[in-house]
C-alpha cells in the first residue's frame, strides 16, 4: 500500500506575537504542525500493518525541509520536498494543485493531510487535491480501517458532540484527519537512526512539469495586521421582534450580554437563576 | 499582488450591476434539519443581507433537500430575495457528493460573487468540497467582510492561532466563505420581501456517491472526552474531597455533561489526567462550560475560551473567573449543585 501524506511547517501558535511595531512577526518558532504529526504517525501505523511505504509530502520554503527530515526519523520511507520560489505567495487553491500534479504522478492508496492546518485553519486542501484527483474524500476522520483485499476502507469521521459517523468508500481516498485519530508515534532508535540516512527529494516547478501561469489563483492577500478582537456584533433590540425572536437573538450573542456584577443568592435562589439561564440559551427545555 | 488586484475589482464591480438584474449577487446555503430551518440560517441571511445591503446586490438562499419547498418563507424578514430550492429523495440524507453536485448546478453559470456558511459540522465538510468543485477561494470562519474605497472586496480572519488577522481578497468568483453564527446578529431587513422561489432542472445521478454512511455511532454525553463535549462540567480546588463528585456526577447525568477539571484537580485524582483542561491537558469548545470551585488561572482559562457559554459557581466573588463568565454565581458549589439537580430532575428532559 502506498500512502501519501501532507505536512506542512507552520509557526508555532502558542509563542508567536504580532509586533504592532514593525507589523510582523516576533517570537518565531518552526514546527510541524500537530495535527500533520498525527496524520503521519496514522500513515506509519497503517504501513506497519499492511505492508508498503509511506511518502511525506511538503510544499514550502526551504526551511520546510525541517519537517520532512522529522518525518524520515519517524519512519517514513520517501520525503518529497515541493520547493520553489514561486510556491512562496501560493494561495491554498493552488497549493492543493501542485501537490495534487505531484501526487498525479503516482498511484497512491491513501492520501492523508491535517483536517485543516493550526496557523490558517482554512481546511481546504484535502478537498482540493481530491477534486482534482478525482477521488472520494471522507474529512474529520478519527479511525481508519484498510481492507486491503477489497480495496476499500470502513472511516469514522467526527461529528458533534463525539459522535461518529462510519464511512465506507473504495481506495484510492484521501483522508482528512482529526487530532484524535493517532496517539503520539515513538519510534525506536533504529528507525530514527535510519531515518537520518534517508534524504529528501527536492522538486521545484520545473521538474514537476508545472507552469504555474497555468494555476489561476482564488484568492490574494493583502498583509497581515493585529487581530482585533473578536468582538461579538452589538445591536439595539429590534422592538419589532418577536419574543422568540429576540430570544433566539439573545442566544445567538448578537447582542452583548451585560456582564452584570456576580450574582449572590441562597441555594435555592442561584439555582433558579441558572435553570432560567440554561432555559434562556436552550442548553435545557422546560418539559 | 497588485497587478491581480487591478484585474479583480473591475470583474468584481461590473458584474455587480449585472447581479442586481440576475439576482444572485450574494448567496447563501440554509442548514434544515426535521423540517425546520436552523437558527443559524436566519442570522447568516441576516448577514448576507448586511453584506448585500454594502456591496449593492440581491440575496439568494440555496435550500436542499426533501421536504423543504416551504422552508424558504422563513427568510421573508431578512430580506432575501430569491431562494432556488431543490428537493429529491436522495438528499434526505446528507450526502457530500450529492449535495456539491447539486450546489453547484443550482449556481451555475450566473456566478454570485460571494457564497456563504455558517460554521457547522455539515458545512465544514461541505465548503471545501464546494470551493474546490468550483475551483476557487475558501475563506474559512471569517472575522469581517467589508468594501474598501475602490469598491474592493475584503474579507479578515484569525491565523496563527488568533495572533495576527490576514486580509485577503477574491481574484475569482464565487468566494466561498464561512462564519461562525455566534457572531451574528439576528436584524430584521429594512423591508421584508416576498422571497421568489426558483426551482431549476436539475439530474441527480445516483451513481455520483462515492463514499456510503453506513451508521452512526451515538456518543454517551457524560462519557465523551471533554474537547469534544457540548456540556463540560469543571471542578477544581473547591471540590474539596473525592467524594463530593459524586454531587457533580449526578447534576452531570441529568444536564449530559462530560466532567473535566484544573490541575488541582487531577493533582489530587479527584478526576483522570485525560480530563484535565488547560494549557498541560484538553482544549474544551462546548456550548456551556460550568465551572464550579475553579478560580480561572491563566494556565486553565486558555483553553475554555472557546466556550460559547460559561457559568461560573465560587465562593470568591473576586475569583478571576466570575469576570469571564456569562453567568456568575457567587456561593458554595456544595450547596448549590444538589440544588440544582433536584430542581432539574423537576422540570426537564434533556435536548441531546
Ligand atoms: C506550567 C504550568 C502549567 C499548568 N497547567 C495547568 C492546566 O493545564 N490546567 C489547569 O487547570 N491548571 C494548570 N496549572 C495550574 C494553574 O496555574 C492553577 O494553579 C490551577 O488551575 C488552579 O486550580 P483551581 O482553580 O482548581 O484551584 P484554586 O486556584 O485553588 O481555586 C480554587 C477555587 O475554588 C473556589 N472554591 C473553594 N471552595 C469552594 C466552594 N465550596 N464552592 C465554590 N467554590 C469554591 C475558590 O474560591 C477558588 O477560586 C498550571 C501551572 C503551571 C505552572
Amino acid at each position: 500500500m502506498r500512502i501519501g501524506v501532507c505536512v506542512k511547517q507552520i509557526l508555532d501558535p502558542t509563542i508567536v506575537k504580532f509586533n504592532i511595531v514593525t507589523g510582523q512577526l516576533d517570537n518565531v518558532r518552526y514546527i510541524m504542525d500537530p495535527v500533520d504529526e498525527v496524520a503521519v504517525s496514522e500513515a506509519i501505523k497503517q504501513r506497519d500493518k499492511h505492508g508498503g511505504e509511506v511518502v511525506a509530502i511538503s510544499l514550502g520554503p526551504s526551511k520546510a525541509e525541517e519537517v520532512l527530515k522529522t518525518c524520515l526519523k519517524m519512519g517514513a520511507d520517501e520525503a518529497i520536498h515541493l520547493c520553489d520560489e514561486s510556491f512562496n505567495t501560493l494561495d491554498s487553491y493552488s497549493t492543493s494543485i501542485v501537490i495534487a500534479r505531484f501526487l498525479s504522478k503516482n498511484r497512491y492508496d491513501l492520501i492523508l493531510c491535517g483536517k485543516e492546518s493550526t496557523d490558517e485553519g482554512n481546511g481546504f486542501l484535502g478537498a482540493g487535491i481530491a477534486e482534482e484527483l478525482n477521488l472520494p474524500l471522507v474529512t474529520s476522520t478519527t479511525r481508519i480501517d484498510v481492507f486491503t483485499d477489497t480495496n476499500s476502507a470502513t472511516v469514522r469521521r467526527r461529528v458533534k458532540g463525539g459522535d461518529r459517523e462510519v464511512v465506507e468508500t473504495s481506495l484510492p481516498a484521501v483522508f482528512t484527519v482529526d487530532s484524535v485519530l493517532s496517539s503520539p508515534l515513538y519510534p525506536p532508535l533504529r528507525t530514527i537512526l535510519a531515518g537520518l540516512k534517508k534524504s529528501i527529494t527536492i522538486l521545484d516547478a520545473q521538474a514537476l512539469g508545472i507552469d504555474l501561469a497555468s494555476i489561476e489563483p482564488a484568492l490574494a492577500s493583502l498583509g497581515i495586521s493585529q487581530p482585533k478582537p473578536r468582538l461579538k456584533k452589538t445591536a439595539t433590540m429590534d422592538s419589532s421582534l418577536s419574543a422568540q425572536e429576540r430570544m433566539k437573538l439573545l442566544m445567538s450573542g448578537g447582542v452583548q450580554q451585560k456582564k452584570s456584577s456576580a450574582i449572590e443568592k441562597p441555594p435555592r435562589e442561584a439555582a433558579a437563576e441558572i435553570i432560567q439561564f440554561l432555559i434562556d440559551n436552550r442548553i435545557i427545555v422546560r418539559q | 499582488m497588485s497587478g491581480q488586484d487591478n484585474t479583480a475589482i473591475p470583474e468584481t464591480s461590473a458584474s455587480s450591476a449585472q447581479n442586481k438584474s440576475n439576482g444572485n449577487g450574494i448567496c447563501f446555503i440554509a442548514e434544515h434539519k426535521d423540517g425546520k430551518l436552523e437558527d443559524s440560517s436566519l442570522l447568516l441571511a441576516a448577514e448576507a443581507r448586511s453584506i448585500a445591503d454594502n456591496l449593492d446586490e440581491d440575496v439568494a438562499a440555496l435550500i436542499i433537500g426533501h421536504g423543504i419547498r416551504d422552508l424558504a418563507q422563513g427568510f421573508r424578514p431578512y430580506g432575501v430575495d430569491k431562494a432556488f430550492v431543490f428537493e429529491d429523495k436522495l438528499l434526505e440524507t446528507y450526502s457530500p457528493e450529492f449535495y456539491v453536485d447539486v450546489m453547484s448546478q443550482l449556481i451555475g453559470p450566473n456566478k454570485p460573487s460571494v457564497i456563504l456558511f455558517a460554521t457547522s459540522p455539515l458545512s465544514n465538510d461541505l465548503a471545501p468540497r464546494l470551493a474546490a468543485r468550483l475551483k476557487v477561494g475558501l475563506v474559512s470562519r471569517y472575522t469581517q467582510m467589508e468594501k474598501d474605497s475602490e469598491g474592493k472586496l475584503l474579507v479578515h480572519r484569525h491565523i496563527h492561532g488568533g495572533k495576527a488577522r490576514v486580509t485577503l481578497t477574491p481574484l475569482k468568483k464565487p468566494m466561498i466563505a464561512s462564519v461562525d453564527p455566534q457572531m451574528l446578529t439576528l436584524q430584521k431587513a429594512r423591508e421584508a420581501k416576498d422571497t421568489q422561489i426558483i426551482e431549476p432542472p436539475i439530474r441527480l445521478s445516483p451513481r455520483l456517491s462515492t463514499t456510503r454512511v453506513t451508521d452512526f455511532i451515538k456518543a454517551d454525553p457524560c462519557a465523551v472526552c471533554v474537547s469534544e463535549a457540548e456540556v463540560v462540567i469543571g471542578v477544581g480546588k473547591g471540590l474539596g474531597c473525592a467524594e463530593n463528585l459524586n454531587a457533580v456526577d449526578e447534576l452531570a447525568r441529568i444536564i449530559g455533561g462530560s466532567i473535566g477539571g484544573s490541575r488541582r484537580a487531577t493533582d489530587e485524582h479527584w478526576i483522570v489526567d485525560e480530563r484535565r483542561i488547560g494549557l498541560t491537558g484538553k482544549t474544551i469548545t462546548p456550548t456551556l462550560y460550568l465551572v464550579c470551585g475553579i478560580s480561572g488561572a491563566f494556565h486553565h482559562t486558555l483553553s475554555i475560551k472557546g466556550s460559547k457559554l460559561i457559568l461560573s459557581i465560587n465562593t470568591d466573588k473576586n475569583a478571576p473567573i466570575t469576570k469571564m463568565a456569562d453567568l456568575a454565581i457567587v456561593g458554595d458549589m456544595h450547596a448549590i449543585i444538589p440544588e440544582l439537580t433536584r430542581q432539574l430532575r423537576e422540570i426537564m428532559k434533556p435536548t441531546t
